[in-house]
């Protein structure tokens, strides 16, 4: 038995470690087109009901917190029913090793944002650059197991984050915009590299 | 239509005849682990082969589309590259799926089966 059990465990070893350098093809890039266009709409319809979806600083991430549950629900629900179908036998490992290398960054996001909120929200302007800093940051972790254009999609994150958060210090204000456009282009940007990177490197 | 919906469980027809081998285990393991691939000399140490051994194994591994090679050259010295292809991957997760199938049928006859009475607790006390 305890032989059995020993090469049960290092099946699992292996597979564990061939899903850690595979390249995960379960994000559909329609799906993140869509989170694109999420982001879109969600910018655009703070700046047209300003008083309703923008009042103060709390209204505006609650509502950005709920644009970003939809796009991943979006997205996650999307790799649920395409990993088994292209990954096969690997689908359960890949999961976790995708879980395994983006929860830490949501992670930190959310407990970001829940000090922010509640113990200065004044100062909430520094999160849309933090949020896509941190989204910057798990692009370029995920260039192992994503198609290497990732890198330029990161890239793009991270100078709209620079940029966002200068801005934001300048005025100590939020807008929508700050979100909404960085958000559409990276997700549009990201659902291509996905489209094109991943045929390429199916192909391999 | 694969045995086990032939009513042969015990059939087994995923275990790849190609992977089922001790070097090419080893060689298939090691490369599955490094999505840009080994260089020749690496694969070498890690398997524990000679070079002709590992070219043998690697000539079968590629003619079966499991593994590409690819050479080249780095400086004046030449390189060979050694990576599991898209197929090669697919076919080793599916190995493995059915050498775990195996692995779990044999814990579970282990585990219904009784032990061996020893001759001293067949004597009565």
């Amino acid at each position: 038995m305890h032989d059995i059990d020993r090469a049960l465990s290092d099946i699992a070893d292996i597979r564990a470690q061939m899903a850690a350098s595979a390249h995960f093809r379960g994000f559909a890039p329609q799906a993140v087109a869509a989170t694109g266009l999420i982001a879109l709409a969600t910018a655009a319809a703070q700046s047209l009901w300003p008083d309703f979806l923008a009042t103060d600083n709390l209204r505006f991430v609650s509502v950005w917190a709920g644009a970003a549950f939809l796009a991943i629900a979006v997205v996650a629900s999307e790799a649920l029913t395409r990993t088994p179908r292209l990954h096969g036998p690997m689908a359960n490992a890949m999961i976790g090793s995708t879980l395994r290398l983006f929860v830490p960054f949501a992670a930190a996001g959310a407990i970001i944002t829940f000090i922010i909120c509640s113990v200065s929200p004044a100062n909430a302007w520094v999160l849309p650059g933090l949020w896509q800093m941190l989204v910057a940051l798990a692009g370029f972790a995920a260039i192992g197991s994503l198609p290497r254009q990732i890198v330029w999609a990161a890239g793009w994150y991270l100078a709209c984050g620079t940029a966002v958060l200068t801005l934001g210090a300048q005025s100590g204000a939020l807008s929508p915009w700050m979100m909404g456009a960085p958000f559409a282009v990276g997700q549009s940007l990201v659902a291509l590299i996905l489209h094109f990177g991943g045929d390429a490197d199916a192909g391999r | 239509m694969p045995a086990a919906e032939r009513g042969a469980p015990y059939a087994y027809d995923g275990l790849d005849r190609i992977f089922h081998e001790r070097a090419r285990l080893g060689i298939v393991t090691s490369l599955a682990a490094h999505r840009d691939g080994l260089a020749f000399p690496a694969l070498k140490a890690l398997c524990g082969l000679t070079d002709g051994n590992l070219a043998r194994h690697l000539q079968v591994l590629g003619e079966a589309g499991f593994v590409r090679i690819d050479k080249g050259h780095e400086g004046n010295r030449p390189t060979t590259q050694c990576r599991l292809t898209e197929e090669g991957r697919a076919r080793f997760a599916e190995y493995l799926a059915v050498l775990e199938q195996v692995l779990r049928k044999a814990a579970g006859a282990a585990a219904q089966t009784p032990p061996f009475p020893t001759r001293r607790s067949e004597q009565p006390c």
